[in-house]
């Protein structure tokens, strides 16, 4: 459904020209969910923007249901009210002096050839009660929610079926509480009507929840894409590794790679590890080894084979405790039962599941 | 390792570049349109003004045969007259003096209205709007016949309270006079702009004072004035450009009083009695002027650019604190009434009962309105002020609007030359504009020259006063909604007309009602620019108060105030639903 | 073009007019009711035969426009002048700017104006650019030495120099005669005078006595007697008991000050200064036949007499008949005219008194 092929972008600045995007390619099938995932400044709005026609690409092409809407070699741009899309935004954009009738049927007032108001009546009703605001069709703009606002934006942004909805950033203006509650209800909204989605977040537990296809974003390029489990699972560098929820890492020196493991010692503590690897390492390459908080046991008795770590801190989170460890002095975080007590500077013994860790060579 | 890009919508929207293919025809005609008017109005006259300044010789006008280009207008000026030595300190005490009392008066009448619980409210904030409709030359005659030092009735009721001699005790030809009347004259828009400033005031910063443990005034010291000073000393900026401008007080208060000011230098350049107007000389005055003005709007332009960011974006009214008056309340009730008596009531008075009796005590009788209404002068005069007031104050509103919004939203090369040149039309004194637009339509052959669309051409140039307001509306509106607007499918018209002109409404409304009342009392371009088509009310009031038509004068006078009451009250109740006071 | 006439006003002009003036307006007016027809085209009886020739042929142009620096010099026009030759309008401006704008209208193409009347010196930037036509102004009865610039020019009425008291405050004996007497003491504070009007005074002073003593004069009159420099009309301080005389002024100011009820006298001093004021056809007129007929009316003793009855302005130089000039006979006082051998010198002094009357901006 969207194709974006080589996407380019430089703005002018006051200290000279910065490059938003240096070369994004990308692509959506019909009915897919796409997130572009990244911190601020790393290039996922400005995508989007090009996505929607609202700026011009320096160079590439975005083609949309086959038809080409952008292609800088060729000069083409086709502006944003040509183009068939919805579009969420973060501040919502209700406009206040209309009610919430009026909001939803905007896009069918001004649609030529023009649509019958019996027509438009039906269908904006039929959005509104899509998304749970059928009751709410004459009140006045400023005296909605955040939530409702946001509601009302998803109706008008559905309400011509577009063949492509884009949504930058819907969620992060909602406190917590409502955030998860509408995310939610975004997927069962999306799933139901099967529209083409892409979506822009910073928030990784979002992409991971929502979509089938989560792109990170760094610095103007697609750093990794693939499913939430493979992105999250097999990050393809430490950026994504540390973007995409927390990791612990450990260095530590090669001793040989051999049948696919490879053994390393890790710093401060006479530990060896064995970890799968398909990358070969020279001996006494140094490496880091990356492992996620739930994918290590922490004891307070030892037990063979554990790693003796100091405790700094444990740190109670309702549903569970964060650990935090000190190996050396590389800090350490693992996940225990809420009950575990232990006080700072206890000895604790923590197992790491190998074939769970990443190896990156060290720079 | 990232580079911050402010992509997300911080509290200030950033300025988003558009597509230029956004616009569409109708949009880039209208865009265009606007900039390319902007740029005649203002800057034709500007530039028609620079030439002269820099033609010669005197005793030939500069457009004729014969003139050519030298310095010697500014040699002469500027070295062999007492332009420096009288002239250029008597304009400054004139306008720091006259800024610092409508400053003082116009913040304590503001804060009495908008951060206290004085009584009365809304009825004191209309009367205090009153003096923008008394054409400043009827505010002046009124002062006179009040003041003066012999026959002045305030100086005779003094005198016989206090057995005093005559002359005196108040002598309104002074300096001291000249300040007061022209401080007091300009204090109506001053205390629209600071109003506007303390109302916008966050009071979660002045409640953080005092949950520190402050008293009330020092909050009022060191929070609430260091954060209203961008939006107050912009208004004092301009303040000051006004009071340089001003020139019916200069003229008949102070003139008699030995002072002469920039502006009445200029007017006698270009009334000379036998000889030629010296424009080449007036122009080359004007330079030193405009220099000056430049320099202040410069400083003015920082200023509101900082008050801006002060101002937050949501949208929501904050109602700020209201302190309590308690025994003060007697005071500043004394404090409004004694400007509202010396502003509005006693100058309405003097002219209503002049237009009565024509100055003298011997009986009234509505002769002078006989005469008037049946005078063929008057009811074209009548039409012609409605006519370009209102065409003037809609071609003001529609371009700044249009300007206001290039310059915010669009990226193109000339953007910043648009913003200063609309800009600077507010350093323009009325007297250059109008003599530069009557040199300007004398040299080019287009044929407006003595029409009344030449006034409307030379009213139009006070762009800034509405580039000013709808730019302050339109960051307000987060350009988000305008681009919802497009990406549901809506074009540039549709956008415009759907979205941001309904959100623009109640500013542009503002900004016409303002200017068509600026346009109505408009004193000195039409008297520049007189013919015998297009007379306006104010220039007949003028001619006879010169016939010594006393009577009739005031009669005009009386009648633009009936003609332009009505628009006061529409304004007020703009301004006061703005207030959330309704 | 409109006919921008005032209705005259209604007050009873000054009590003071001797009775002969009476008679005499009496007289025209008697013999002109009868033929005060608006659809009669045929001039009034009394009109001389060359005036009625000369209309025969204006009566096509149909309408004539006159410049003059005032309203008060024409207003009175338009309608004795239809009396006379009802089939030919005037249409008058009054603008102290006219010479200007007459030169700034011709530069433009714009030809609106067929009759000039100013001063002397206020002509001459005009004539200098040649916009004056020349005309032998003699076949309508003006005498050789009223004519100026060969003939572009012809002598009209003169603006009399005489100060203005308020009856009510002073008696006419109390005013001095001389100029001079005005600097003493007992005039504090009494004094208002026009701030363009005291430099041209001056000016005229300035041939007799000399610049450094008017100088003088002036700067005495303005710092010790306080004079007021007024911009505003004078008649305003007068009749608010502001002050009480007005120093440079002129006998038409009294005239129309007394037509407006004010209630003033004027006094004829030792040096009586009268400017000149002329007429003159302007080129490329667009009624030139018309114009010349106003003009050639305007040139007749009837029409200076209603000149000075009915605008207060006489012509003392060439009118025996007029009642002031035969007042400033009687008084005995030396008339200094304007005329073109000392303007340039006069103008002069003008310059340099203007900025001490104006505080030396």
């Amino acid at each position: 459904m969207l194709t974006v092929r080589g996407l380019t972008k430089t703005y002018a600045t006051a200290d000279g020209s910065f490059q938003a995007l240096k070369g994004i390619d990308f692509e959506i099938p019909q009915g897919g969910f796409y997130t572009l995932l990244g911190e601020s400044g790393c290039g996922k709005s400005t995508t989007l923007r090009c996505v929607a026609g609202l700026e011009e690409p320096d160079g590439g092409s975005i083609s949309i249901g086959g038809h080409v809407v952008a292609d800088a070699e060729r000069g083409a741009q086709v502006p944003a009210f040509e183009r068939d899309i919805g579009l969420v935004f973060q501040s919502y954009a209700i406009w206040p002096h209309m009610d919430v009738f009026a909001n939803v049927a905007y896009p069918l007032r001004v649609q030529r050839p023009r649509v019958a108001a019996v027509e438009i009546k039906a269908r904006v009703m039929d959005a509104l009660r899509l998304v749970g605001m059928g009751d709410f069709a004459n009140r006045q703009a400023t005296k909605l929610s955040g939530g409702q606002q946001q509601r009302v934006a998803f109706a008008r942004a559905l309400v011509r079926r577009p063949k492509l909805l884009l949504l930058d950033e819907p969620l992060s203006n909602l406190d917590a509480k409502l955030r998860e509650q509408m995310r939610f209800e975004l997927q069962e909204l999306i799933s139901r009507t099967r529209v083409t989605t892409l979506y822009v977040t910073h928030d990784q537990s979002e992409a991971l929840a929502m979509s089938d296809t989560v792109a990170v974003m760094a610095s103007g390029r697609i750093v990794q894409s693939g499913s939430p489990r493979e992105v999250y699972g097999r990050p393809a560098n430490r950026t994504v590794a540390s973007f995409l929820g927390s990791a612990n890492f450990i260095r530590g020196k090669v001793i040989e790679t051999r049948d696919g493991l490879a053994a390393v010692a890790l710093d401060g503590g006479a530990s060896t590890i064995h970890i799968p690897s398909r990358a070969t390492f020279s001996q006494g390459a140094p490496v880091d080894v990356i492992f996620r908080p739930e994918d290590a046991t922490t004891r307070l008795d030892p037990v063979d084979g554990t790693i003796e770590c100091i405790v700094d801190r444990v740190v109670f989170q309702g549903g569970m405790s964060e650990c935090q460890l000190r190996l050396g002095s590389t800090p350490l975080r693992t996940v225990v039962h809420p009950s575990v007590g232990a006080q700072p500077g206890d000895r604790a013994w923590i197992t790491i599941q190998a074939e769970r860790c990443l190896l990156f060579a060290a720079n | 390792m990232a580079i911050q890009v402010d992509e997300a919508a911080p509290v200030v929207p950033a300025v988003r570049r558009k597509r230029r293919g956004q616009l569409g025809l109708a949009g880039g005609i209208a865009i265009v349109g606007a900039a390319i008017a902007a740029l005649y109005l203002v800057m034709a006259p500007l530039l028609a003004l620079l030439a002269t300044a820099f033609r010669g010789p005197s005793d030939l006008l500069p457009f004729e045969p014969g003139a050519h280009w030298t310095f010697d207008n500014v040699v002469d000026v500027y070295l062999h007259t007492p332009l420096l030595s009288t002239v250029l300190p008597n304009t400054a005490i004139f306008v720091l003096g006259s800024v610092v009392v409508t400053f003082f008066t116009a913040f304590t009448l503001a804060w009495l209205i908008e951060r206290t619980d004085l009584p009365w409210r809304t009825t004191i904030f209309t009367a205090i709007l009153f003096p923008l409709l008394v054409p400043g030359v009827v505010m002046a005659f009124a002062w006179t016949l009040l003041f003066a030092p012999n026959a002045g009735w305030v100086n005779v009721a003094l005198r016989s309270v206090l057995g005093l001699d005559s002359p005196g005790p108040i002598n309104i030809f002074s300096m001291g006079g000249l300040i007061l009347c022209q401080g007091a004259a300009s204090v109506p828009f001053v205390f629209l702009l600071l109003g506007a400033a303390m109302r916008t005031m966050n009071p979660a910063l002045e409640e953080a004072s005092s949950a520190s443990g402050a008293k009330p005034l020092t909050t009022f010291l060191r929070v609430t004035l260091p954060v209203l000073r961008p939006g107050v000393l912009a208004p004092l900026i301009l303040a000051t450009l006004v009071a340089l401008e001003q020139f019916e007080m200069p003229l008949i208060i102070g003139f008699p009083a030995r002072i002469n000011v920039f502006s009445t230098r200029l007017y006698f350049d270009l009334n000379p009695e036998d000889e030629l107007p010296a424009y080449g000389k007036a122009a080359a005055v004007a330079l030193l002027f405009l220099a000056a003005a430049v320099v202040l709007l410069i400083v003015y332009n920082h200023l509101i650019r900082r008050a801006e960011r002060f101002v937050t974006v949501t949208g929501k009214g904050y109602r700020p604190t209201r302190y309590a008056l308690g025994r003060w309340r007697a005071p500043a009730l004394a404090f409004v009434g004694l400007y509202l008596a010396a502003g509005a009531i006693l100058p309405t008075i003097v002219l209503v009962w002049t237009s009565f009796s024509g100055g003298s005590s011997d009986g009234m009788s509505f002769d002078a309105y006989r005469m008037l209404l049946a005078d063929r002068r008057f009811w074209p005069a009548v039409a012609n002020t409605f006519a370009v007031a209102g065409l003037s104050a809609g071609i003001i509103t529609l371009v700044g609007a249009l300007l206001a919004w290039q310059i915010l939203r669009l990226r193109f090369p000339g953007r910043r030359l648009l913003d200063v040149v609309s800009f600077m039309s507010i350093g323009i004194p009325a007297v250059i504009t109008g003599f530069a637009v009557m040199v300007l339509h004398l040299t080019l052959p287009i044929g407006l020259y003595g029409t009344i669309w030449i006034l409307v051409l030379a009213y139009s140039y006070r762009l800034a006063v509405s580039t000013r307001l709808s730019r302050a509306s339109l960051i307000q509106i987060h350009p988000e909604l305008e681009e919802a607007s497009f990406a549901s499918g809506g074009r540039w018209l549709d956008t415009v007309g759907r979205v941001v002109l309904p959100l623009l409404g109640p500013s542009l409304l503002a900004s016409f009602l303002l200017l068509f009342i600026v346009g109505f009392r408009e004193f000195t371009i039409p008297m520049i620019l007189q013919s015998e088509d297009n007379w306006v009310l104010s220039v007949i009031m003028w001619k006879l108060q010169a016939d010594r038509q006393t009577a009739q004068a005031a009669a005009v006078g009386t009648l633009i105030l009936v003609f332009v009451t009505p628009v006061i009250f529409v304004l007020r109740r703009y301004l006061l639903s703005r207030q959330g006071e309704t | 073009m409109q006919d921008r006439t005032l209705r005259p006003s209604r007050r009873a002009p000054s009590r003071r007019a001797p009775s002969r003036r009476i008679v005499v307006t009496g007289a025209l007016a008697a013999s002109a009711v009868p033929l005060i027809r608006l659809t009669s085209a045929q001039p009034a009886a009394g009109v001389s035969p060359q005036l009625a020739e000369l209309y025969e042929k204006a009566k096509p142009e149909g309408e004539v426009t006159i410049w003059a620096p005032g309203a008060p010099s024409v207003q009175w026009i338009p309608a004795e002048f239809a009396k006379r030759f009802p089939g030919v309008k005037v249409n008058w401006l009054g603008d102290q700017q006219a010479s200007s704008r007459l030169i700034a209208e011709k530069r433009a193409g714009r030809h609106a104006v067929d009759v000039w009347t100013f001063s002397l010196g206020g002509t001459l930037e005009v004539q200098k650019r040649g916009l004056l036509e020349k005309f032998d102004w003699r076949q309508f009865g003006a005498q050789d030495r009223d004519i100026f610039f060969d003939g572009e020019a012809v002598a009209n009425h003169n603006y009399v120099y005489a100060p203005i008291f308020t009856k009510s405050k002073l008696g006419k004996e109390q005013v001095p005669r001389a100029w001079e007497a005005l600097i003493e003491p007992q005039w504090t504070d009494k004094l208002v005078s026009d701030s363009f009007l005291l430099p041209r005074l001056g000016g005229y002073l300035a041939i007799d006595w000399g610049l450094e003593r008017t100088e003088k004069w002036i700067k005495v009159l303005i710092e010790q007697r306080k004079l007021l420099v007024a911009s505003s009309p004078v008649a305003n301080f007068l009749k608010s008991g502001e002050r009480q005389l007005a120093v440079a002024e002129s006998t038409s100011g009294a005239f129309l000050m007394n037509r407006d009820g004010l209630n003033v006298g004027y006094q004829i001093m030792e040096m009586v200064p009268a400017t000149q004021f002329v007429l003159g056809a302007v080129k490329q007129a667009p009624h030139p036949t018309a114009g010349r007929l106003l003009i050639a009316w305007l040139l007749s003793p009837e029409a200076k007499m209603l000149y000075e009855q009915l605008a207060g302005q006489p012509d003392i130089r060439a009118n025996s008949q007029s009642p002031l000039a035969q007042e400033i006979k009687a008084a005995g006082s030396k008339i200094i005219y304007e005329d073109v051998e000392t303007m340039n010198q006069r103008a002069d002094y003008y310059r340099k008194l203007v900025s001490i009357v104006r505080g030396q901006g």
